[in-house]
């Protein structure tokens, strides 16, 4: 059955689209004879045409890169802007630290006390470590009451 | 259990973005020639108002940007990378042909209207636009649209007439136009797939020296 085109423009759509099926499915050599035909160099096509690829390539990858850094930035950028609360008073700090590692016995080993028995932590190890603690989440965890603020 | 279910296959797995590399790398000349005479072809079939600037090399590029994001997937186990990549070149020249078609009026398609300003008796600067009521399409692109409607008659009469004198070629592009594919057209006019690929390049042929 046939089926007649509407516009003068399906009419060379189609023939165009006659085209295409051909060169999607034509022989290699046959295109490439055609090309040289053409006056063109199958060749240099293939060296600017790979290059096209590569380029997307590339610029994909430098996308993905920009995106990383973006994301990392944000991430520390968060890290940064949380509000640590730690309690006020030195006891409080020590008996909070002494809590988490009881609860979670792998971060004692991870913050190595050099030799130093826990007890022998000043005041301001004790805050540092909270503040590490913190940032790594483990005292969103943990309930900081008002009492301890 | 059922016995008799046939073993699912398993999913097929998208190409990592080394896989992709490596097909670019392995790509033929043969292989990137039927990727740069396709793109050539599909930019022509959509006309340069729906390419809006854009060339084969932007379709190439398209493509692969698509494939490597993920917005188009490559499945070696299920397609080869040069058919795969003729795919998208396709899909995508049919969307572009598809958005120019939704959004005639939109500004990427326009023509700036100081270009086609023009003065009142007194000198001002007047609009062509002004005093129309909600036009579908401004007066430029009508006019443009006219002029590639008029261009695309003259390129299809004259690939007709350049082949009044060949029977087979004829037969061809009748066939074409009347919505047959390849294998429907050689069993309708008794080619065989040699005759019909012959005829089909010296089409090509001269519809290149046409359109140049």
């Amino acid at each position: 059955m046939s089926d007649k085109p509407k516009s003068d423009a399906e009419r060379l759509g189609r023939i165009l689209d006659g085209l295409a099926e051909y060169i999607r499915s034509a022989p290699g050599d046959e295109l490439l004879e055609d090309a040289r035909s053409e006056g063109r160099d199958p060749a240099q096509t293939a060296a600017r045409v790979k290059g096209l690829l590569r380029q997307a390539v590339k610029s994909h990858q430098q996308k993905q890169l920009k995106k990383a850094q973006e994301d990392y930035e944000r991430e520390v950028t968060a890290i940064r802007s949380r509000g640590i609360k730690l309690p006020q008073s030195a006891e409080r700090r020590r008996t909070l630290l002494a809590t988490i590692f009881t609860r979670q016995p792998q971060l004692k080993l991870a913050f190595t006390f050099q030799n130093r028995g826990f007890s022998e932590l000043t005041d301001e190890d004790i805050s540092n470590h909270l503040r590490k603690l913190a940032l790594l989440g483990v005292l969103d965890e943990m309930q900081v009451t008002e009492d301890d603020e | 259990m059922d016995q008799d279910a046939a073993p699912k296959a398993p999913p097929a797995k998208a190409a990592t973005q080394a896989e992709i590399i490596q097909a670019i790398e392995a790509l033929t000349p043969e292989d990137t020639e039927r990727l740069e005479q396709v793109a050539k072809n599909r930019i022509i079939r959509i006309g340069r108002r729906a390419a809006n600037l854009r060339t084969g090399e932007d379709l190439i590029q398209e493509a692969m940007t698509r494939s490597l994001e993920g917005r188009r997937e490559w499945c070696p186990q299920n397609a080869k990378f040069v058919p795969f990549l003729v795919g998208v070149i396709w899909s995508i020249a049919s969307e572009w042909a598809g958005h120019r078609k939704r959004n005639v009026d939109s500004p990427e398609y326009a023509v700036a209207e100081s270009q086609i300003t023009k003065e009142d008796e007194e000198g001002n600067a007047l609009s062509p636009f002004a005093g129309l009521k909600t036009p579908d399409q401004n007066i430029e692109d009508q006019m443009i649209d006219a002029e590639n409607q008029a261009e695309q008659k003259v390129l299809a009469d004259s690939i007709e007439r350049c082949f009044e004198q060949d029977e087979n070629a004829s037969y061809v592009l009748m066939g074409w136009q009347d919505g047959m594919d390849g294998p429907r057209i050689q069993k309708e006019f008794g080619f065989n797939e040699k005759t019909y690929r012959a005829i089909v390049r010296r089409i090509k042929r001269n519809l290149r020296k046409i359109i140049n």
